[in-house]
């Protein structure tokens, strides 16, 4: 530390990124501070990733509730009470926040709360407090955007910030987006008993996954009454009386309680005097190289203001990445795409890697293999059949390019395949290892297996 | 009474014995002299032999073990009823804290003044009258033989840390993971590694045939480590001389006219070493730091190729044997050096050696010294060469050439070219070896 700074390390924001970053940054033996204007956490622990695993759950538990005479279990007067569910999930937020607090101050953070304003490389302003460093790292994350022809109003046309607190139940809903945000609010509020229609103009739904998984995803969602509009764009949405009014290119004009903007996030890049030091944006994000320094020296930006995936673990690895170098500890860059994606519906979506159209575009040969859950014992036993594996290895090294899984706990089993990938398994060691009888993670084994022509259960 | 039978010190330099196979099974009586084994030591392959009669009770060590000299390899006593348990448990506890172990030990006796090897000294030894027991002699040369030898046989390489992809990688690309630096943690080898591999600077863009790994036999560990030493403790200087040889080439012509037996040049060229050892004994000799050993004979070593090694058989007494007798010892020796049937105190000792490439189109060349020799001699091609004869005139002449390597510690520059001097007298007037 120079003698006129204050602090080895500032930190702008406390979301997944900016928390890691300055949880790491104390751990190293860097002075850190860490500036917050709003809630510890970010998006991700108040009304993003945590909040809505509640919200999902209750979601869960209602559909099975109608279900629970399948096995056996009779209850008679299931009813949803929607502000309790609403509260649940804000009371996880609130302590996912303390658990930050608790750590900021275990590892030794300084928290100073206000609105940050960069005055100069490595000088930070904070209300009447200026924090000097050698090291600034922007961490702003990101908000909802929307279309010209729409806006939100906080009431009946909401994002994801207004809807995830709302303890108002929306009778009918357009949901417009069908990424992951998008189909979360579509699963959640039908499960409850919303009547929801979801719009994207791709032409599937989970327009970034494999192709194989929107088209068995589109088939669990509308079997679970949602109805699914593809290739299909919105020009406007308006509130018509009470109730919200959404116009599609084609004409159709569909009226609906509410309707939910989930069209993408864009980088929080204002008023923090990025553009004042000359900070290089591109694409309306920060531009960083794989160390996630800016053009400007002492300047560094991790996780969504940085550029996509716009994911919770992405802003981890970078502020890993980013710290230990501006320690000067060696760590790797993770390559975006090896960064894995999940959608929490149910069922759920979990992948990494290449698609399979992807792979045929760069003409990179492949293997694929596949193995749904219907064919697995555990799951058959349990009920929740929908879905599969499905894995693409390069046929020469056993290498893992992609791995797509759905199925009901799809989050939980790509992890094996991620991790066989990082350590550079290849597909005939990974199906060495045996796998405990009866799991779902066989259906993993069997699909690797299947990839390279050694699988009997199918 | 039942005892141990140990793997005997074949050898000066040997460390371990290789048990190539049991030539007698448990219950097998045995005379004195029997082979009982089949070894492969530093050197050579040999068979051990009993020295009482009696039976062999108990085998404790398996075909295909190295086993440290000194080491109880099996049990034989006068009747296979007798009561070997004492035996076993004392067995038992010598693998568990080996001789070497103890002499490790900074607190432990030196091992010379131990008594030997722990069951010699657990099992009280009852010598049978009129024989020499094997463990007797053996307990003499145990101690050194500990001494020398606290390391261990096979020395496995590092592991390489890499990846399986990166193996799988390598392997297609033919690329020994040794080359390729690792970016993983702790230097694991990734397939990034492999992929972005280069050649070394100024190697060909070709692809590499596969390496292979020949694991070092007990005579190429004996040759690199005695070689090494040599070459290492021993200040040396060389000199070369061109010896004009066209009476030698007649003498030996003559030679084969006359007599019923092959004689080579070689045979030819030995006999004149080891005479002209005589006239400079003082190139017949070994250093030690106290004295410099005069030997009082010529054992005159002579280098001889094997398939993946060579190896030194001696010739004793040479100065004092015919050409006819040299020519044929060398002959046996050279042959059963080929098949591996050498006995240890045939190739050890050599006060002087000859390496002769001369038969391989080899001009001149520099060996390296055979202690406890001080000296070797290199010798070159026999061949036709344009001379410059008295008057000169151009001729051809039958040359030969030959570098001596000196221990400079023994040798100087003057007596080692006196040698050489006396060595031409007799090359080139071969008919001085009759008198």
């Amino acid at each position: 530390m120079s003698d006129n700074s204050t602090h080895d390390l500032v930190v702008i924001g406390s979301g997944p990124g900016g928390y890691v970053a300055a949880l790491h940054g104390a751990r190293l033996g860097l002075k850190t501070a860490c500036i917050e204007r709003g809630s510890l956490g970010g998006v991700c622990l108040n009304h993003g990733c945590i909040p809505s695993k509640a919200l999902l759950k209750s979601a869960e538990y209602a559909r099975l509730a109608h279900h629970l005479s399948d096995y056996g279990i009779t209850v008679e007067n299931i009813a949803v009470d929607f502000p309790k569910v609403i509260q649940r999930s804000r009371r996880v937020a609130r302590k996912s926040e303390k658990g930050v607090a608790y750590l900021f101050k275990k590892f030794g953070v300084e928290l100073v709360r206000g609105q940050a304003r960069l005055t100069a490389p490595g000088v930070v302003q904070v209300g009447e407090t200026e924090l000097r460093a050698p090291h600034v790292v922007v961490a702003t994350g990101a908000r909802a955007r929307w279309l010209p022809g729409m806006a939100p109003d906080g009431e009946r046309i909401l994002t994801y910030r207004e809807a995830i607190v709302s303890e108002r139940q929306p009778t009918s809903a357009v949901v417009l987006g069908a990424g992951a945000i998008g189909l979360e609010f579509a699963y959640f509020w039908n499960a409850l008993g919303t009547d929801v229609t979801l719009i994207e103009g791709a032409d599937r739904i989970a327009p970034l996954e494999d192709p194989e998984i929107s088209k068995e995803l589109h088939r669990a969602l509308g079997k679970q009454g949602i109805t699914i509009k593809t290739g299909a764009f919105c020009e406007s949405v308006v509130r018509h009386g009470d109730d919200t009014r959404v116009t599609l290119q084609d004409g159709t004009v569909i009226d609906a309680d509410t309707t939910l903007l989930a069209l993408g996030v864009r980088a929080n890049l204002e008023d923090i005097g990025l553009e004042e030091l000359g900070v290089q944006v591109d694409g309306g994000f920060i531009h960083v190289d794989d160390s996630l320094r800016t053009n400007v020296p002492g300047i560094y930006a991790v996780g969504d203001c940085a550029g996509p995936p716009m994911l919770a673990h992405k802003a981890y690895a970078d502020a890993h990445t980013c710290v230990h170098r501006l320690a000067g500890h060696d760590h790797p860059a993770v390559a975006p795409r090896d960064i894995p994606s999940g959608i929490f519906t149910q069922p759920q979506v979990a992948s990494f890697g290449f698609t399979e159209p992807e792979l045929v575009d760069a003409g990179t040969p492949y293997t694929v293999g596949r193995y749904p859950f219907a064919a697995n014992g555990k799951n058959r036993g349990t009920g929740y059949t929908d879905g599969f594996v499905k894995v693409l290895i390069d046929p020469e090294l056993g290498e893992f390019l992609g791995a797509h899984i759905i199925g009901q706990d799809a989050t939980e089993l790509l992890p094996e395949i991620v991790m066989a990938h990082a350590g550079e398994l290849d597909a005939e060691t990974f199906t060495h290892a045996v796998h405990n009888h009866p799991t779902s993670s066989e259906a993993v084994l069997e699909a690797v297996a299947e990839a390279l022509g050694v699988g009997v259960h199918l | 009474m039942a005892q141990f039978f140990e793997m005997p010190q074949a050898s000066p330099t040997m460390e371990k014995g290789l048990l190539l196979s049991w030539l007698k099974a448990e219950g097998d009586t045995l005379a004195p002299q029997d082979a009982i084994a089949e070894v492969e030591t530093d050197k050579a392959a040999m068979e051990i032999e009993v020295f009482d009669s009696g039976v062999l009770i108990k085998i404790l060590a398996a075909a295909g073990d190295a086993i440290p000299a000194g080491q109880p390899i099996a049990i034989l006593g006068q009747s296979m009823d007798e009561d070997i348990s004492g035996l076993l448990a004392d067995f038992e506890a010598w693998k568990a804290n080996p001789p070497a172990a103890q002499a490790a030990e900074p607190d432990a006796p030196t091992p010379a003044a131990q008594p030997g090897p722990a069951p010699a000294s657990a099992a009280p030894k009852a010598p049978v009258t009129g024989t020499v027991q094997a463990s007797d002699w053996m307990g003499k040369t145990l101690s050194s033989a500990i001494m020398e030898s606290p390391g261990t046989f096979l020395v496995e390489g590092p592991r390489v840390r890499s990846s399986p992809l990166a193996r799988k990688l390598a392997a297609k690309k033919n690329i020994s993971l040794e080359a390729v630096t690792g970016t993983g943690p702790h230097g694991r080898i990734v397939k990034a590694d492999v992929e972005s591999w280069r050649p070394p600077a100024g190697g060909v863009a070709v692809a590499r045939g596969q390496d292979q790994l020949i694991p070092n036999n007990t005579m190429r560990k004996t040759i690199a480590r005695r070689l090494t030493e040599s070459h290492s403790d021993s200040p040396v200087f060389f000199l070369t001389a061109h010896f004009d040889c066209d009476r030698f080439v007649a003498y030996r012509k003559r030679l084969k006219a006359l007599v019923d037996q092959p004689i080579s040049y070689n045979d030819l060229l030995m006999k004149c070493v080891a005479r002209a050892l005589v006239d400079e004994p003082a190139c017949n000799a070994s250093w030690s730091d106290d004295a410099i050993t005069r030997f009082g004979s010529v054992d005159l070593g002579m280098a001889v190729a094997l398939d993946g090694g060579l190896i030194t058989p001696i010739i004793r007494s040479a100065e004092s044997k015919s050409i006819g007798t040299i020519a044929a010892e060398a002959r046996e020796l050279a042959g059963r050096a080929r098949s591996g049937k050498l006995k240890p105190d045939e190739y050890t000792g050599n006060t002087f050696t000859v390496s002769n490439l001369g038969m391989m189109d080899i001009s001149e060349f520099t060996a390296i010294i055979n202690p406890p020799a001080s000296a070797i001699l290199a010798v070159g091609s026999l061949a036709q060469e344009p001379v410059v004869v008295v008057g000169g005139e151009l001729s051809v002449g039958w040359r030969m050439r030959v570098t001596m390597t000196c221990d400079h510690r023994v040798i100087d520059g003057a007596l080692g070219a006196r040698y050489l001097q006396a060595l031409r007298r007799y090359v080139e007037n071969p008919e001085l070896l009759a008198v």
